[in-house]
């Protein structure tokens, strides 16, 4: 065995409830193995227990046995224990400490003092194996999302560690960046035996579910279920209690299940549906020659009003740090965005969806003077513009909440606005009951902010931002580091606002399901340029061209997309619409 | 934004052993700012600007240091002129530095004593405003050695060299370079995260300006303290303090690098020695 836990429990200073309750698991050698959970089920305090960071650097008081490598963590500091345990982290900011990719790889052989040609040898290694060679003498902070999260694989890499841990690696980046980091993960255990564990919150359940051998779910600190993800996914009653939802081919499996049109083992990838699927249809469908239809009818786009964001020629360009050399952040952008509307902006990672978001509040200045920026009639732009003026029509919401967040209630954050305004107690009482009801959070709002968890701490940000009542909302990545209940209740909220008070909704997200579900329509944003505009059936139709920047439709559009040849449509959007096409076309003759 | 820190280039001072580049470039500081003969100053100048453009200095660095030097060169000269003694002077004859041109203040003044135009300072102020080229000389010796040479080259350097506490040094330098970076992207996103609340810190009463910093102030806290805690734990999933370190790379001297450490140092001392005893060669 490579790792073993004998009934772990761990509490962490000043908690009552343990973070980890008697957890027990056995992984092979050479073994992909998964743990998930929701958001704070105790995943990351697993995870960093396994070269002794939660005792060591948390202080936290651990009972029962973690072996790991045939070490007892407990025996071992989490220096010592990083030889034998790579830890990668969720955010790679926490795993790069130099600013050159050559001396970042070289830090950990470099602190296990091995001689110095040995040193160079694991830093082409790890380099070779992450497909970063080339990368030696680039600076760590120019690299892109992808290309970070591989950097801080290689630099634990280096350090030839028999088990390689990583805390959710594909949180923040986008869907065909997911692909390489599990490629490059992939390669390692199949070609160097090494042992991977994952972690998975349900964000990015697709492409984990493809890629490991065996799951624990991990609820409330506890294991709830264990085995191959086939048989995990069957729990699902438990899955929906804990507010992870499974992947979407195994959903539609579920459905399919359900109305008796299939048995048998549930689906977790889109080769697993296509095995199911496709005998059921041969049979009924083969030779009929139906002709293919849009889903169009199964989902109706909002009728456009007036354009209430109007873009013309903008063009964002950074100075390089060579003599006439620009970063092109934006390169000749024009749209129009309609009032109402619920707009997705998606992009690969360092795409520009930022720099247009900040540049449409009035935070980012154009780099020619003939781009036109028009937010609800107003020159956002023009030098007699402020920003108090901007925020009235137009504001944002950045990623990490922590940016904003600041006084002690959610009571007084979201009354700071009006407070700045001059605005009295009685006239802002209202409104900031208001803002707190409407992201759900009225229970918690004298609650100290410190002790809130991040999916709170996010409702929060957004309650502040829409108390100031913008007409148009630009949320940044606004279900990252949350679980699919997290991040859904998050766009719930959001589509609930732009039905019911009409505001104008914008999404930056990587989450192709969330963007589904929820946006009418959607920009796709590749190197600056716009790749692609459209409705959102319109887009995801297109795999092709979404390619190019670094996207890809959701699992379940692309299992129809693959399912073509038996009439399906290529631009369903969701499980529903995929379960009544399944159906539409079992039953058409 | 323009980072003002190392880049990899294939240019010769890039290539250079570490320490040669410190050698030359210190060496270079070190006459350039005692020497005030024009003569002298010129083609040493020359010489600096000739090895900034071999070595691929970005241009617009020059847009960030040029306006700070200026300011301090003035500040310099602007306070020194009026206060200095006669004993600054090496070479003009002292009885005519003293000439009294305008008493700004009495002798026996409190705090600020005695101030007067002299002939003197007039003479140093003129020669101040050729020696501005010092500030200059600063800037453009001192970014071709940011430019060229990777700080963590030279801790490896004097890790290779057993240098006591290089390993020590080697390590805060790279959480400083890298950690600084992460910081500052934070707080640029806390500004503007705070501007989008309607927040403004233009209050004249200080005491309201204290009060209005706290949307700063708190995330700012809350984001140094992260900053502490990823340093401590990317070090540790890195095995820092596993055993004695070693270095990544050997650092060899070429034998340019010979040629140079032996030309350049002597030259130097020579030249600094010339400076400093009659007839004051390099001075005025």
């Amino acid at each position: 065995m490579s790792v073993v836990l004998k009934s772990v429990s761990l509490r962490y200073p000043g908690r009552e409830e343990k973070a980890l309750k008697n957890v027990s698991l056995e992984i092979k050698k050479g073994e992909i193995y998964g743990i998930l959970g929701p958001t704070g089920s105790g995943k990351s305090s697993l995870m960093w227990s396994l070269n002794g960071l939660t005792t060591e650097k948390l202080h936290a008081r651990l009972e029962g046995d973690i072996i790991v490598d045939g070490l007892n963590t407990k025996e071992h500091t989490a220096a010592e224990l990083a030889q034998h345990v790579g830890l990668v982290l969720s955010d790679p900011s926490y795993s790069i400490v130099s600013t050159r990719v050559l001396d970042d790889v070289g830090f950990g052989p470099s602190n296990l003092g091995l001689p110095t040609e040995e040193i160079q040898s694991r830093i082409y290694y790890a380099l070779q194996a992450t497909r970063l060679s080339g990368f030696e003498n680039r600076n760590t902070n120019d690299l892109s999302g992808g290309e970070t999260q591989a950097l801080a694989i290689a630099g634990v890499l280096a350090m030839k560690p028999q088990i390689l841990v990583l805390d959710e690696p594909l949180c923040l980046l986008d869907p065909i960046g997911k692909y390489f980091v599990l490629g490059v993960i992939k390669r390692l255990n199949e070609e160097y035996g090494a042992t991977i564990i994952i972690s998975e919150a349900g964000g990015d359940i697709e492409p984990f579910a493809q890629f490991v051998d065996g799951i624990a779910l991990i609820v409330n600190g506890e294991v709830k279920a264990q085995g191959d993800p086939s048989e995990v996914f069957e729990e699902r009653e438990m899955l929906v209690r804990a507010g992870i939802m499974s992947p979407q081919v195994t959903e539609l499996g579920w459905k399919l299940r359900g109305a008796n049109l299939v048995q048998g083992r549930l689906p977790v990838t889109l080769e697993n549906l296509k095995e199911l699927v496709s005998p059921l249809l041969k049979e009924k469908v083969q030779g009929i020659g139906i002709d293919r239809k849009s889903a169009q009818h199964l989902k109706e786009p909002v009728s456009a009003k007036n354009p209430i964001i109007k873009v013309r020629n903008l063009h964002i360009w950074f100075p390089g740090v060579r003599k006439g050399e620009w970063i092109k952040a934006l390169n000749g952008v024009s749209f129009d965005i309609y009032e109402g509307d619920f707009l997705g902006l998606i992009g690969q990672n360092g795409s520009g969806k930022s720099t247009l978001s900040l540049s449409l509040v009035g935070l980012l200045k154009p780099t020619n003077p003939d781009a036109q920026v028009i937010v609800d009639g107003i020159n956002i732009h023009q030098k007699k513009t402020s920003i108090p003026e901007i925020i009235k029509h137009i504001n944002y919401t950045f990623q990490n909440p922590d940016d904003m967040l600041f006084t002690e209630t959610p009571y007084d954050e979201v009354s700071y606005a009006f407070k700045l305004q001059g605005m009295s107690r009685d006239k802002y009482l209202p409104l900031v009951d208001q803002a707190l009801k409407t992201w759900g959070i009225e229970d918690i709002k004298n609650e100290p902010i410190m002790n809130l968890t991040k999916d709170k701490k996010t409702l929060l940000a957004n309650a502040v931002i829409t108390s100031m009542n913008p007409k148009i909302l630009i949320i940044d990545e606004p279900t990252t580091g949350l679980d699919y209940a997290g991040g859904n209740k998050v766009l719930s909220i959001l589509k609930k606002i732009n039905e019911e008070q009409g505001k104008t909704i914008i999404v930056i997200t990587h989450n192709m399901k969330l963007v589904a579900e929820y946006a009418r329509h959607v920009i796709a944003l590749k190197s600056g340029e716009i790749l692609m505009q459209g409705s959102t059936r319109e887009v995801f139709a297109n795999p092709e061209k979404l390619k190019e920047a670094w996207l890809s439709p959701p699992q379940i559009t692309q299992f129809c997309q693959s399912m073509t040849q038996y009439g399906f449509p290529s631009d369903v959007l969701t499980i529903d619409e995929a379960f009544k096409e399944v159906t539409r076309l079992y039953g058409s003759n | 934004m323009v980072r003002i820190e190392y880049e990899y280039k294939e240019t010769f001072m890039h290539r250079m052993h570490p320490i040669t580049k410190l050698v030359i470039i210190g060496c270079i500081s070190t006459v350039s700012n005692a020497w005030w003969d024009l003569r002298f100053v010129i083609p040493l100048f020359t010489l600096e600007c000739i090895l900034c453009y071999l070595s691929k200095v970005p241009r617009n660095w020059m847009l960030y240091f040029i306006p700070l030097s200026a300011i301090a060169w003035f500040l310099n000269a602007g306070v020194v002129w009026a206060t200095m003694s006669e004993e600054f002077f090496l070479v003009l004859p002292h009885e005519w530095v003293r000439t009294e041109i305008l008493q700004i203040t009495p002798r026996g003044t409190p705090i600020v004593g005695y101030m007067a135009i002299t002939y003197g300072t007039l003479y140093y102020l003129v020669s101040s405003l050729f020696k501005g080229y010092a500030s200059f000389s600063i800037i453009v010796t001192g970014t071709t050695l940011i430019y060229t040479l990777n700080p963590l080259d030279l801790c490896q350097v004097l890790i290779q060299y057993k240098v006591p506490m290089a390993r020590t040094l080697s390590f805060m330098l790279m959480a400083a370079f890298r950690f600084m970076g992460v910081l500052t992207r934070s707080l640029e996103k806390i500004f503007k995260s705070q501007y989008l609340r309607g927040w403004t810190i233009s209050k004249r009463n200080p005491v309201k300006a204290i009060k209005a910093a706290a949307p700063m102030v708190f995330p700012i806290g809350r984001e140094i303290v992260t900053t502490v805690d990823k340093v401590s734990i990317s070090t540790a999933i890195r095995a820092f303090g596993a055993g004695q370190p070693a270095p990544t790379r050997i650092w060899n001297l070429t034998t340019i690098d010979k040629i140079v450490i032996i030309t350049v140092i002597p030259l130097t001392a020579i030249a600094y020695i010339l400076a400093s005893i009659p007839p004051y060669i390099g001075m005025i």
